[in-house]
């Protein structure tokens, strides 16, 4: 065991070694010596792993960093804030999905592409290719870089391998099998408790993040050709009704309440048969001392629409660099950003726990020796391949148009009609909608 | 050097009245005058926070709130709220003030655990009224099942939620109304409910025509203060619903809130704080006189 | 109307008794005063009659009714309290129709009652103010006036006068007395104030430590007190108490003590005779004593030389702060016909025939 450890340590010297001797080669690491760069963020497991290695960068670098980590919600006002007073940030944390319009249109994001392009500025071992397309995609704004992402998720299905074998049933691959088997699981009793057949997010606004796999899936968007709210047509009816009814004939009471704390917590309790939430809270329903469901969990993609379309999104953090920042501290930013996302702390980060945006990092050795759920892994790739970048409202006030869709989630699980609700909300959204 | 320093003396000893006020003037303005000003420029302006200058609208944003469905609901969910938690915590701090008055053996136990809900910190309590409310996984529906009642959905419920997010407030509230109106019933005269009980009049009749006319300034000032905070309740809300279902407990309070703070829209959303506040406003005022009409001594 | 009746009436507080065993009769229309240092049970006597406290062994009656355990509205009686326990939120009017309003009387009847005793108390024009508004003086018509309205059997009074000051004192004085002819009801006083109980009694009832010390008209007890307590305390400036023997020289006795001896009138010898050569306490009265007139001769035997210390000028008295030998004593004289000065040199004469013995030991009344 010892032995086994000295070789990782030796190998992990060996390979910064070779990247550090390469990187010499063409970008001076040290250029930007002396300056110093503030970055906030949000205190999320990228951060907690990124924060020790810090002063490996600031020696080799000569750069010094601070960083600043919030809560989220308190990370997403105060970035907002500090930003619009024109604050001393020269990058942070964004979710592109669901900020990078009003950032963009705000003038807080600075693009990325000369730094990728300068070979003064980046190394080619550091290889932009090596990042999934969607998420390269996700994390841009009119053809322009504005990230660099360092977690990518998306949304899977989740399901209990042990019932679906017990009682014989497949995994759904369309939504009509979904509906299905979540109607035969409900109300079934196991170990004393009832089941509901499938959890999910019914909590308004909150509840858009899952419930647009199903809208692009049915074949629904945010808005038409003419830029208009798609709402009242029969594709989003049918998804908002589809999502609803799954809830309210086959999902937990009270379902308009349930955020991702109270929809995981269904599953992970041993209540429901089935889950559709983001992929990383396999961390969750895998851990023994908080879930009942540990090494119990199978995973699959969305299954298809009725025109056999699966269409999930994929949603990341990015790292971003402030435009409000000055070029010389702005060019420090990019080598701490570059650093950051390098194949290193990417591969690092997911042995951590962290998924990441590289390809590189989940084909390697090290990441599938240790993988436990390669059925995970396996839908995740499949989903990070097909998935959408654009999961929120394409506008710039995303949290407004977010609660207007929301109201509909919530008529749609009470039984209300969802087409007079539907047709309201669009009228709303039309009216509100800024870009 | 000493010079400067015997000139300054000679001025605060001259201009005392100028000198020792100013810290406490310079803070109340750094810290209340200046938002207040500002956020009522801002209620005549349209702005999203990031997006360009504040643009001057006039009285756009109070004419968009009287069409806004859910400036009504907001109204609508604080008045239901705030009238039944104010008029219960009220009965129910009288009630039991009207007990603890009265010593018996180990009453100022009781009383110690009685307020721990009021010390407790809002945020943290109503977290874990939050758990214990989940209709699925939560103590509550324990209970009841296990004394035979069927379960509730409490918060996971339109119709619920109210009531229950009324049954956290009191909970958490009646302690302070206690508090109060305890201090209140112990500095009542003492002889007049002896007059009473000679001059005839039962139990019932010495509480009705004795100790509530002259504990209503006390009651008055207790709903005053508990309204301030009450009417602009916060903390226990947005903890446990954040305004759900959908919007069956969004006070204007905290629709303003997600106006301002999670649409970023700080024109309209300073228009809707300034209407919770005229209605605070105006409750206040009222009160005050009510308070002063029942002031006997 | 009726009499009140304590019957071996014991209170106690825990292991304090604060009223022993009182035996009391106050007769129909009766105006009694309980009197008595504070602490000496009176007021806790009175708030048991009034059913405030609860009795902790022995009977009490009103009329013939044993109303030991009868909440205080069913007693039939009315009470003044010291602080006059007005209703502060309410308006004259209305704490005096109060009592009729919860006794469920009509509208008129309370009206025509709360007139009448308007009145009586002369206090019209203060029917429609808040007891703040009133003065003390006003406030305790009130207080009477709410007693009044309910025309009960038994009125009690809880030192309706502390609170005000000497002069008005003086006069609701009198016109309690007024009243209480006017109303011819039964009336339970407690005071502290021994001029007030003199004054206004039809009988006193003396109490000491929770015990009944005597009983009677005010004459009656200020002449005969029945022990040194009661000779002490009924009196205003109060009897000088010297410590004495009796002591007999051939046929005549004396009493004697440091500096001071005085002859024994005859009339006494035979109550004396038990007491030869022991200690008693010689009492009299300031108002006993007067200046020596060097016309009558000085051999009565009731000659003292004293020393003026203080002369408290009143008018038409004065009070003299004398020692005699170690003793000081007070006395209340005319106006000396030459200005006393203090130091100076006296003889005082003792009223012979108003003196008082009582036992050292039991404090009863000797002579």
């Amino acid at each position: 065991m010892k032995r086994g450890m000295a070789f990782v340590a030796l190998a992990v010297l060996l390979c910064m070694g070779m990247a550090a001797a390469t990187a010499s080669a063409a970008v001076d690491w040290k250029q930007s010596q002396g300056t110093e760069i503030r970055f906030l963020m949000n205190k999320h497991p990228f951060t907690t792993y990124i924060e020790p290695k810090v002063a490996d960068f600031e020696k080799l670098t000569g750069i010094k960093v601070v960083i600043e980590a919030f809560p989220e919600d308190q990370y997403r006002n105060k970035r907002t804030i500090e930003l619009n007073a024109g604050g001393k940030v020269d990058g942070y944390m964004i979710m592109p999905g669901q900020d990078d319009l009003h950032y963009w249109k705000a003038g807080w994001l600075q693009p990325l592409d000369e730094y990728i392009a300068d070979p003064k500025l980046t190394d080619p071992a550091w290889n932009p290719k090596d990042f999934f397309a969607s998420f390269a995609k996700a994390s841009s704004v009119e053809g322009k870089q504005i990230g660099i992402v360092i977690n990518a998720e998306t949304s899977l299905l989740a399901y209990r391998k042990d019932l679906f074998t017990k009682f014989k049933q497949k995994v759904p691959t369309t939504m009509k099998e979904l509906e299905q088997v979540a109607k035969f699981f409900h109300g079934k009793e196991v170990d004393g408790k009832k089941l509901v057949g499938i959890t999910l997010r019914g909590k308004g606004a909150a509840a858009t993040s899952q419930w647009v796999d199903f809208l692009y899936t049915f074949g629904g968007s945010w808005t038409n050709a003419q830029g208009q709210s798609n709402f009242s047509s029969p594709e989003n009816i049918a998804a908002f009704k589809f999502y609803g009814d799954l809830l309210r004939f086959y999902g937990p009471q009270g379902a308009t309440m349930l955020h991702w704390a109270e929809s995981t917590s269904m599953f992970m309790e041993g209540k429901a048969a089935m889950i559709y939430d983001a992929n990383v809270f396999k961390a969750l329903y895998e851990n023994p001392k908080e879930s009942k469901v540990a090494g119990k969990v199978g995973y699959a993609v969305i299954p298809a629409g009725p025109g056999g379309k699966k269409l999930p999104h994929v949603s990341n953090w990015s790292l971003s660099i402030s435009k409000t920042s000055t070029p010389e501290r702005q060019k420090a930013a990019w080598l701490f950003v570059q650093w950051a996302t390098n194949k290193e702390n990417c591969l690092g980060a997911l042995l951590a726990g962290v998924p990441a945006g590289r390809a590189s990092a989940w084909s390697s050795k090290e990441y599938k020796a240790g993988d436990k759920q390669p059925d995970w892994t396996a839908a995740t790739m499949k989903s990070f391949e097909i998935g959408q970048g654009q999961w929120n409202p394409p506008v710039i006030n995303v949290p407004e148009i977010r609660d207007i869709t929301g109201q509909v989630i919530v008529d749609a699980i009470d039984g209300k009609d969802v087409v007079a609700s539907a047709k309201k909300a669009a009228e709303l959204m039309d009216k509100k909608m800024e870009r | 050097m000493k010079t400067i320093f015997s000139a300054i003396s000679r001025f605060v000893d001259r201009r005392q009245s100028l000198v020792f006020p100013a810290p406490a003037v310079i803070v109340l303005f750094l810290i209340v005058i200046i938002p207040i000003v500002f956020n009522l420029y801002l209620t005549f302006t349209k702005w999203t926070i990031g997006l360009g200058q504040p643009r001057f609208i006039g009285f756009d944003n109070f004419i968009e709130l009287f069409g806004d469905e859910r400036v009504w609901n907001g109204v609508k969910v604080m008045v239901y709220f705030s009238g039944l938690s104010l008029t219960l915590e009220l009965a129910l701090g009288l009630l039991i003030a009207l007990y603890f008055n009265r010593a018996f053996k180990g009453s100022e136990i009781v009383q110690a655990i009685y307020i721990i809900p009021f010390a407790a910190t809002p945020v943290a309590v109503a977290l874990i009224w939050r758990i214990m409310l989940n209709p699925e996984i939560g103590v509550m529906n324990y209970l009841l099942q296990s004394v035979g009642l069927p379960p509730s959905l409490w918060v996971s419920s339109a119709a619920m939620v109210i009531p229950t997010l009324v049954m956290v407030d009191v909970w958490k509230w009646t302690p302070m109304i206690t508090l109060i109106v305890l201090a209140g019933l112990k500095s009542l005269p003492h002889d007049p409910y002896e007059a009473a009980r000679i001059d005839g009049a039962s139990v019932l009749q010495i509480f009705w025509y004795i100790t509530l006319p002259l504990i209503r300034p006390v009651l008055i000032a207790a709903l005053m203060l508990r309204s301030l905070d009450n009417l602009k309740e916060f903390d226990i809300i947005y903890t446990i619903t954040q305004g759900g279902p959908g919007i069956a407990s969004e006070t204007l309070y905290l629709y303003s809130y997600t106006v301002g703070f999670s649409f970023f829209k700080a024109g309209y959303g300073s228009a809707l704080m300034v209407v919770v506040f005229l209605i605070v406003l105006v409750f206040n005022v009222i009160m005050n006189r009510l308070r002063h009409e029942s002031q006997v001594v | 109307m009726a009499n009140v009746i304590l019957k071996n009436l014991i209170k106690r507080y825990g292991s304090v008794t604060a009223v022993d065993n009182l035996n009391i009769e106050i007769r129909d229309r009766e105006f009694a005063v309980l009197v008595g240092p504070s602490g000496c049970g009176k007021t806790t006597a009175l708030r048991m009659i009034a059913g405030l406290e609860t009795v902790t062994s022995g009977d009490i009656y009103i009329g013939d009714t044993l109303v030991n355990d009868m909440a205080p509205k069913d007693r039939d009686i009315a009470m003044v309290f010291q602080n006059y326990a007005l209703y502060p939120h309410m308006n004259v009017r209305d704490n005096l129709g109060f009592g009729l309003k919860m006794r469920k009387f009509s509208k008129t009847e309370i009206d025509r009652r709360v007139q009448e005793a308007a009145d009586i108390l002369g206090i019209h024009d203060l029917l429609e103010r808040k007891p703040k508004e009133l003065s003390g003086g006003q406030r305790q018509r009130v207080a009477v006036g709410r007693a009044i309205v309910r025309k009960p059997k038994v009125f009690l009074f809880d030192e309706p006068l502390s609170n005000l000051d000497a002069k008005l004192r003086v006069a609701m004085r009198a016109e309690i007395s007024k009243l209480h002819r006017r109303l011819g009801a039964t009336i339970v006083y407690v005071t502290h104030d021994q001029v007030e109980a003199m004054t206004m009694a039809d009988r006193i009832f003396i109490m000491h430590n929770g015990t009944l010390q005597q009983s009677g008209m005010p004459l009656d007890v200020y002449n005969k007190p029945a022990n040194r307590f009661v000779a002490g305390f009924i009196g205003s400036p109060a009897m000088n108490f010297i410590e004495t023997r009796l002591v007999r020289e051939k046929d005549t006795w004396f009493i004697a003590s440091e500096g001071f001896k005085v002859r024994l009138p005859e009339a006494f010898y035979p109550r004396v005779e038990p007491y030869a050569d022991r200690p008693v306490i010689f009492g009299v009265r300031p108002e006993d004593m007067e200046e020596h007139d060097p016309a009558t001769g000085s051999d009565s035997g009731n000659t003292l030389t004293v020393q003026a210390e203080v002369v408290e000028t009143l008018g038409f008295e004065v009070f003299v702060y004398l020692t005699c030998g170690p003793h000081a004593l007070v006395a209340r004289m005319e106006v000396p016909k030459h200005p006393l000065t203090v130091g100076q040199t006296l003889e005082v004469d003792l009223k012979m025939a108003q003196i008082h013995l009582f036992d050292r030991e039991t404090s009863q009344t000797i002579v």
